[in-house]
């Protein structure tokens, strides 16, 4: 064995012969291993059950969803499937009349165009609930799965439009508060939407078994149980950062919304959660959550209940 | 999702193939700044690139659109290693290996990145003679998704060194490795495994001031490198790599061994995630030869922009 030399490199391996032998370090390493593992598999498996809520009756609630999903290139925005099913379930359990219209999975900028020409007018639901999912750019255009790309609200803008009283829509894209400025979708299009992401955010996808960003499981009990409890026991274990936020406040929404204020309530609650969520998480995987309205609205009540 | 079960069994089991032939193996290896050496900086500089894409890929998406340069990241590894050349004759080295880097994503998809390594090696021989090595590495790596299971990339690494022996005078080298790979991944909750077989091309100018002259050598290789990460917490992260290195066709200085060089490197690696941005490492290697010894202990310290 040569000497060791003096300076880092020699005290850095006597330190370390010091404290390892060899097989001692890999028997460590091993069991360690083995250990972490088996710690991870006997963590409780116990679920927090969600709230039990009583639908509202004599409402009659429609429901459209729009996303852009399977990109090339390694771009599957695999979780925002999931924030639908999630925000589609939340209906149902708060709803006896939900009518599920329609479900438009990777469309054409003029299928996007007719699906906002199909949304249902105020004689056919009373709530109509829109939810858009896409990769979306800083000016607001969208990128479609087939390469082309449009500007949400030119579409918009085209499509002929029948205005809803009640039009509650969820965008959930990056960069989603670039809608803001368009006076067409407050005025024509959304009583109250909530928006992802702010005007130059990116908003990411969980991944609750992965344990990436954040062990959803452990940060946010509720949505997991509810995620658990309603919706299909396969689903895929990844998620849109604002359909986590959606499933923690409906696990502690106890009465379901009935006008544009109480949704827009509800959309305050949402938001609140992302700021507690990047105040303890962090601010880096965690968007600011936004809700829009045409016109002033009295202030929600409390933060915790609907009015 | 049949086709990811039948990846994930595949890179399965070509690990647990890996690991089996490797204890029956037994390999030599050439001088310390060949490019046989599996501790050479040039390759050393590939195989980090190539670590990084595998790191890189399995980060968090999100709905942003093509946008240029993105998601920057900095990085800093520090290597304290030994090296034992058990042949006759041969150096054993304690070296300090310093690296710093930077990559980011072009529109969204493809991983560009640059490393550079500043390598510092002592020691001396059984004969009595001392050696010391100092070696400049820069590599520049990319890697492109072909699909959510599968990506290709390369790196290409330059690095200049010196080599002082109080016997035989000093010897200067110049070395040039270009080693495109594909990588084939695959994650179960928790378990990730990543499959990266790589074709490594190395060529080395080397001269000799003291007495004149020159030589040069070239040398290709499989490295077939397999890894497995299992979160165990969101914050901590426990991976093991078994990288199998075949040497296909070697015209090197050295001619005392025969070309068909084979080998093993090893390690584990421990991840911890100070804050969302912030996450550090610390990493052992060796290899699994019979000529040839090496220990080597890694830090890393990484943030994300």
């Amino acid at each position: 064995m040569p000497g060791i030399p003096s300076g880092l490199s020699g005290i850095f391996f006597d330190a370390m012969k010091s404290l390892f032998t060899k097989q001692y370090a890999w028997s460590c390493l091993v069991l360690f291993i083995l250990g972490g593992t088996f710690l991870s598999g006997c963590k409780s498996t116990d679920i927090v059950v969600p709230l039990k809520v009583q639908p509202r009756t004599g409402l009659r609630v429609a429901f459209d969803s729009f996303i852009n999903v399977h990109y090339d290139k390694n771009r599957t925005l695999s979780g925002w499937p999931t924030t639908c099913d999630a925000v589609e379930m939340t209906l149902k359990l708060w709803y006896e009349q939900v009518q599920v219209r329609q479900h438009i999975v990777d469309g054409t900028p003029s299928d996007l165009a007719d699906f906002f020409s199909q949304l249902p007018g105020p004689e056919q639901c009373d709530i109509s609930v829109v939810y858009l999912g896409s990769i979306q750019d800083i000016d607001g255009n969208w990128e479609f799965v087939n390469g082309t790309t449009a500007k949400l609200t030119d579409v918009l803008a085209s499509a002929h439009l029948p205005q809803h009283p009640c039009r509650i829509v969820i965008l959930d894209t990056c960069h989603a508060a670039t809608v803001g400025g368009d006076e067409n979708w407050t005025r024509h299009f959304a009583a109250v939407t909530l928006l992802a992401s702010g005007r130059m955010e990116k908003t990411y996808q969980f991944e609750p078994s992965a344990l990436a960003p954040i062990d959803v499981e452990k940060h946010y009990p509720k949505a997991w149980g509810w995620a658990q409890t309603y919706l299909r026991p396969d689903w895929k274990k990844q998620i849109s950062y604002l359909g986590l936020m959606w499933m923690e406040t409906t696990a502690n929404t106890p009465v379901p919304p009935a006008d544009t204020t109480s949704w827009r309530c509800f959309f305050e609650q949402c938001r609140n959660r992302g700021v507690t969520f990047r105040q303890v998480i962090g601010r880096r995987w965690g968007s600011q959550l936004q809700s829009l309205t045409g016109s002033p609205e009295p202030p929600c009540l409390t933060n915790s209940g609907l009015p | 999702m049949q086709g990811k079960r039948v990846v994930a069994k595949s890179v399965a089991a070509v690990m647990v193939l890996c690991l089996c032939v490797s204890a029956a193996q037994a390999s030599s290896h050439d001088g310390m700044t060949s490019l046989s050496n599996p501790w050479n900086p040039a390759i050393m500089g590939a195989e980090k690139a190539l670590d990084r894409s595998i790191t890189v890929t399995t980060t968090t998406p999100h709905a942003g659109a093509f946008d240029g340069f993105s998601s920057w990241s900095a990085f800093a590894d520090y290597d304290s290693g030994k090296t034992n050349d058990k042949r006759q004759g041969g150096f054993d080295n304690y070296f300090n290996s310093y690296t710093v880097g930077a990559d980011a994503l072009y529109n969204n998809s493809t991983l560009w990145g640059f490393l550079g390594n500043f390598n510092d090696a002592k020691g001396h021989s059984s004969a009595g003679a001392r050696d010391a090595i100092e070696t400049w590495a820069y590599t520049l790596y990319m890697s492109q998704p072909v699909n959510d299971w599968m990506f290709w990339g390369s790196s290409f690494s330059y690095s200049t060194a010196g080599n002082k022996i109080n016997s035989a005078g000093e010897i200067d080298s110049d070395s040039y490795v270009l080693a495109p790979y594909v990588t084939v991944m695959t994650q179960m909750d928790k378990l990730t495994l990543s499959l990266s077989p790589s074709y490594v091309l190395g060529y080395q100018d080397v001269d000799y001031p003291g007495v004149g002259g020159g030589d040069s050598a070239l040398m290709g290789k499989m490295l077939l490198m397999g890894r497995a990460t299992y979160a165990v917490t969101e914050k901590f992260s426990v991976s093991a790599n078994l990288n199998y290195n075949q040497v296909l066709h070697n015209h090197a200085l050295d001619t005392e061994f025969d070309n068909d060089h084979r080998w093993f490197t090893t390690g584990v690696k421990l991840g911890y995630k100070f804050t969302s941005s912030l996450s550090g490492s610390l990493g052992y290697s060796t290899e699994l030869d019979s000529n040839f010894d090496s220990d080597i202990w890694t830090v890393g310290l990484c943030y994300a922009f």
